[in-house]
C-alpha cells in the first residue's frame, strides 16, 4: 500500500511541474502581450519599455522561466500586473468566496443526486424515478448561463424573492448554488441509479436478502458500497469542477467575487502571474483529489493496489 | 429500513433549502444612507498615482480633488484646488495659485509640494500611470511657495487644461505610510474618503463631513444627503440592469439602446440620456497589411457606400448620430457640416477608379470592445459588398487586437472597427493616431505628410483659441482627403437610476463624473 501511495504522489508532483511549464510557455508564446494590453493609448515607446522591464518581460524566455521556477519554489509567484499586489494574495483573497459557493453547491448536489438516484434504483418506474430522469435530462442539457439568466429574471426581477447578485446574506447563495449544482445533480442521479440497479441485481445482494439481512443494510452496506466506486469518482470530479471550472460562468452572471471570474478577467488582461497561480492551484487541487480517490479506491477494492 | 434514510435525506434537503429561503425580507433592503452605483469592470486601483484605466478615474477622483474640475452643468473647466491660473510666456509657463483652505482627509493642508509630488509620481514610468505619456509635455514643476507653483512646459501647450484633472495626493501621508499602505488605503482631499475596497466586489467611500471645502465660483456644490457611496462591480450587462430594476443598484451607466425598452416599462427606473459625450466609432484602414488600403478612391468608395443613418436607426435605435469627421459632438473641432452622405452609385464609381481588384478579399476585424460589434460588422460587410468589395469578417479578442495594432501586425487585417474612448480636446487623439511618427498611426505615408504633421504640432502649441480652431479645421480637411478609413457614428450616453435617487451626467465627460452629486430623493 505504501509503495502504491508513493508512486501516486510522484506522479502527482510530476503532473504539477509539467502543467506549470506548459502554462508558462503557452501564455508567453500566445499572440497578445500584457504590455500592449495594459498600456494607455497615449503611452510612449519609453513607457512600453519601462513596463516591459517592470514585468520582467525584457529577459529571454529561458531566463524568465528559470527565475519563475526559482521564485515559485519559494512561494513567490510575482505581483499581479493589474492590481500591483502579490498574485498569490489576489487569488487567495477571492478563493473563500468560490470555496463557500462550491461547498454549498456540492452538498446540494450530493444530497439530492444520491437520494434521487438510490430511490429511483430501488423503486424503478415510480414517480420519483420518472421525475429524476426528466430532471437529470434537463440538468445535463440546460446551459448554466441560460438557467442563471432565467433564475434572475424569475426569482429576482419578477418575484423579488431573491437578491440578484453579489454576496452578503445566505439568500445570495440560493440562485448561484442551484445553478451550479444542476449539472452535478443530474450526473450523480444518473450514475448512482445505474450503478445501484446493477448492484441490486447481483448475487451477493440476493444472498444477503436470503440470509435475512434487513433491507436498509442490504441497500446501503451491500449494494451501495459496491456501486459507489464510479459514483465516488464522479463526486470528487464534481467537487473539483464546482470549485474551479464551472464557477466561471456562474460567478460572472451572479457577480460572485470568486476565482473563476478573477481568472477570466485576468486572462483577458494578460495578467500572467494571477492566471499562473490559478492554474497551479487548480492543478494542485485536481491532482490531490485524484490522489485521494486513487487511495480510497485502493482501500475499497484491494484488487487495485495489487495490480 | 430504507424509508427512514430517504426520509432523512428529504428532510435534510428541505431544511437546507428553507435555511436559505426564509429570510426573504432582506431582499433588496437598501440601506437608506448608501448610494450604490453599478459598473461593469473591476477598478484596477484606488491609488491616483498608479491609475491605469480611464474607467478608474471617476472613483479615484471622488477621493481626490483636482486643480481643475468640469463644471457639473456646463462641462467647462473651472478651478477647484486652483484658485487662479496665469498663462506666462505665451503658454510656456502656467502659474497656479492654490486655494488656501483645502485640506486632505488627514487634516493636513493641501500645498504646492503635494501638487508637485503628485505630478512627478504620475509621470514616473515605474508607476505605470495612464497619464505618464501625456505628462511628458511638462518640463518641470517649480514650487514658489506653499500655495504657488509654476508648470514649465517644453513648449507652449494649448490643451494644458487637460493635464489639470489629476487628483492631488498627500506627500506627507505617502512618505509616512509608504507606497504599499498608500496603495491599499489612499488619502485625498476629495468629497469622499476611502473606506474599503474588495477586489471583484466593491469600493466603499464615505462622504466627508464639512465638504465642500472649496470656494469655487460658479460651482453649485451642495450638501450631500447620504453617507456612503458604494461602487459595485457587476460584469454582466443583464444582471446589472436586473439589479437596477429591483433597486439593488441605484445608478447604472452605458446602457445600450436595445436595453432601454425593457427598463422603460419599470416605473421605478428613470432613464436619462446625453448626446454631449465623447464617443466615436470608426473603421481604420490598415495600409501595412496591403498597400491598396492607401488608395484614396477605395477609401472614398467605403465612405460613400456606408449608410450611417441606417446604422444609427437600426442598431443604435436612434440613440446616436452619423459622424463623418474625427471629432465627436462633445469635442473641439466638431463641424456638423462635414458629411459623406450615403450614395451607392458614387461609391461604385470610386471603387471602379481604385486599384482594388474585384474579388480580392479584404479582412474586416472587430472586437467585443465596440458595443454591438458583430451586428455592426455584419451590416458594414453588407454595405461594402453592395459597392463591390469582397469582405471577410474576423473577430479577435481585444488583447490580441491591441498587440497586433501596436506591432502593426498584418494579421489584424485590412480594416478594423474601433472605438475611441473619448476626450474633450482632440489634440492627443490627433497626435497619437495621425502623426506619421506615432506608434499608433496607421497612415504614415500620406502624400501631404510633412504639412499634416506640422499642422498637428502647430495646433498643440497655438494658445489663441480661434487660431487653434482654424488649424484643427485644416487638419480635418486633410484627413477628409486622405485614405485613413471612415468614421461611422457617435453614440449617446444612456444611464438609468432607481426612483430613490437623481443624477445628471456632466457634459463632455466620458466616464461617470461627479458621482458625489447623486441626490437621494426618498
Amino acid at each position: 500500500m505504501q509503495g502504491y501511495i508513493l508512486k501516486r504522489v510522484l506522479i502527482a508532483v510530476f503532473t504539477i511541474f509539467a502543467v506549470l511549464t506548459v502554462v508558462f510557455f503557452v501564455f508567453r508564446l500566445g499572440p497578445a502581450d500584457p504590455v500592449s494590453v495594459m498600456l494607455p493609448p497615449n503611452a510612449t515607446p519609453q513607457d512600453a519599455e519601462n513596463l516591459t522591464k517592470k514585468f520582467g518581460l525584457d529577459q529571454p524566455l529561458g531566463i524568465q522561466y528559470v527565475n519563475y521556477l526559482k521564485n515559485a519554489s519559494q512561494g513567490d509567484f510575482g505581483a499581479s500586473f493589474r492590481f500591483g499586489e502579490p498574485a498569490l494574495r489576489v487569488v487567495f483573497e477571492r478563493f473563500p468566496a468560490t470555496l463557500k459557493l462550491g461547498m454549498v453547491a456540492f452538498t446540494v448536489s450530493v444530497i439530492i443526486g444520491l437520494a434521487i438516484g438510490i430511490y429511483s434504483a430501488v423503486k424503478p418506474d415510480s414517480i420519483v424515478d420518472r421525475f429524476g430522469r426528466v430532471t437529470a435530462l434537463a440538468g445535463m442539457s440546460l446551459p448554466s448561463f441560460w438557467v442563471g439568466v432565467m433564475l434572475i429574471l424569475f426569482f429576482g426581477v419578477t418575484m423579488r424573492w431573491l437578491p440578484i447578485a453579489g454576496r452578503g446574506t445566505l439568500l445570495h447563495y440560493v440562485m448561484p448554488a442551484f445553478c451550479l449544482s444542476l449539472y452535478p445533480i443530474a450526473l450523480i442521479t444518473r450514475l448512482s441509479r445505474s450503478s445501484m440497479l446493477d448492484a441490486l441485481k447481483s448475487d451477493y445482494v440476493v444472498m444477503a436478502r436470503i440470509k435475512g439481512v434487513p433491507e436498509f443494510y442490504v441497500i446501503l452496506l451491500h449494494a451501495f458500497k459496491n456501486a459507489s466506486i464510479p459514483v465516488i469518482t464522479v463526486i470528487f470530479g464534481v467537487l473539483s469542477g464546482l470549485m474551479l471550472g464551472s464557477t466561471v460562468v456562474v460567478e460572472y452572471i451572479f457577480s460572485w467575487p470568486g476565482i473563476g471570474r478573477l481568472v477570466m478577467e485576468s486572462y483577458f488582461a494578460r495578467d500572467y502571474p494571477v492566471v499562473q497561480v490559478f492554474v497551479i492551484f487548480v492543478t494542485f487541487v485536481v491532482v490531490t483529489l485524484n490522489l485521494i480517490v486513487d487511495i480510497i479506491y485502493a482501500y475499497i477494492d484491494p484488487r487495485i493496489r495489487y495490480q | 429500513m430504507l424509508r427512514p434514510v430517504l426520509r432523512l435525506c428529504f428532510i435534510g434537503t428541505v431544511i437546507f433549502m428553507i435555511f436559505f429561503i426564509v429570510p426573504v425580507s432582506t431582499v433588496s433592503a437598501a440601506s437608506d444612507d448608501t448610494v450604490r452605483v453599478g459598473i461593469p469592470y473591476d477598478i484596477s486601483t484606488v491609488n491616483m498615482l498608479e491609475i491605469k484605466l480611464g474607467s478608474d478615474i471617476p472613483v479615484v477622483l471622488l477621493m481626490h480633488q483636482s486643480l481643475l474640475i468640469p463644471h457639473p452643468e456646463t462641462g467647462e473647466r473651472i478651478g477647484a484646488l486652483a484658485k487662479s491660473f496665469e498663462i506666462l510666456e505665451n503658454g510656456k509657463k502656467i502659474k497656479v495659485t492654490l486655494y488656501q483652505g483645502a485640506k486632505f482627509h488627514t487634516g493636513d493642508p493641501v500645498t504646492a509640494h503635494d501638487v508637485k509630488f503628485t505630478y512627478d509620481e504620475c509621470a514616473n514610468p515605474s508607476n505605470g500611470n495612464l497619464m505618464a505619456g501625456a505628462l511628458d509635455e511638462i518640463e518641470e514643476i517649480e514650487v514658489k511657495d506653499d500655495h504657488t507653483l509654476i508648470f514649465h512646459f517644453w513648449e507652449a501647450y494649448a490643451p494644458w487644461e487637460e493635464l489639470m484633472w489629476l487628483g492631488i495626493c498627500s506627500k506627507k501621508y505617502y512618505e509616512k505610510v509608504g507606497p504599499e499602505k498608500f496603495r491599499s488605503n489612499p488619502v485625498g482631499s476629495g468629497a469622499l474618503r476611502f473606506v474599503e475596497r474588495r477586489i471583484g466586489e466593491h469600493v466603499l467611500l464615505e462622504v466627508v463631513k464639512g465638504y465642500p471645502l472649496y470656494d469655487v465660483e460658479g460651482y453649485p456644490e451642495e450638501t450631500y444627503n447620504y453617507k456612503y457611496l458604494k461602487v459595485i462591480t457587476v460584469p454582466d450587462d443583464m444582471t446589472r440592469l436586473a439589479m437596477l430594476e429591483t433597486g439593488e443598484l441605484d445608478l447604472v451607466g452605458r446602457i445600450q439602446p436595445h436595453q432601454v425598452k425593457r427598463l422603460k416599462r419599470n416605473k421605478h427606473v428613470t432613464i436619462k440620456k446625453s448626446d454631449q459625450v465623447p464617443s466615436l466609432v470608426g473603421i481604420a484602414f490598415l495600409p501595412y497589411t496591403d498597400p491598396v488600403m492607401m488608395d484614396r478612391n477605395l477609401c472614398l468608395a467605403a465612405r460613400y457606400g456606408i449608410n450611417r443613418q441606417e446604422i444609427v436607426d437600426k442598431i443604435l435605435l436612434g440613440e446616436g448620430y452619423p459622424l463623418y469627421m474625427y471629432a465627436s459632438r462633445a469635442e473641439l473641432g466638431y463641424d456638423p457640416n462635414v458629411a459623406y452622405e450615403y450614395d451607392l452609385e458614387k461609391a461604385r464609381e470610386f471603387l471602379k477608379k481604385s486599384s482594388y481588384k474585384k474579388g480580392t478579399p479584404l479582412t474586416f476585424t472587430y472586437t467585443s470592445m465596440v458595443p454591438n460589434a458583430p451586428l455592426i460588422a455584419a451590416l458594414i460587410q453588407q454595405y461594402l459588398q453592395r459597392v463591390g468589395f469582397t469582405i471577410k469578417l474576423q473577430q479577435l479578442e481585444e488583447g490580441t487586437a491591441a498587440t497586433y495594432t501596436r506591432n502593426r501586425d498584418k494579421r489584424l487585417g485590412h480594416m478594423r472597427l474601433y472605438e475611441w474612448p473619448g476626450s474633450r480636446d482632440p489634440d492627443l487623439r490627433l497626435r497619437l493616431s495621425s502623426l506619421s511618427t506615432s506608434d499608433y498611426a496607421t497612415v504614415t505615408n500620406r502624400p501631404r505628410r510633412e504639412e499634416y504633421d506640422k499642422l498637428i504640432l502647430a495646433q498643440t502649441r497655438e494658445m489663441d483659441k480661434a487660431k487653434r480652431a482654424d488649424l484643427i479645421r485644416q487638419i480635418q480637411d486633410i484627413m477628409s482627403y486622405d485614405a485613413i478609413g471612415a468614421i461611422l457614428y457617435g453614440q449617446n450616453m444612456i444611464y438609468g437610476m432607481s426612483d430613490r435617487v437623481d443624477y445628471t451626467w456632466t457634459p463632455k465627460e466620458a466616464y461617470f463624473p461627479h458621482l458625489q452629486r447623486i441626490k437621494i430623493l426618498k
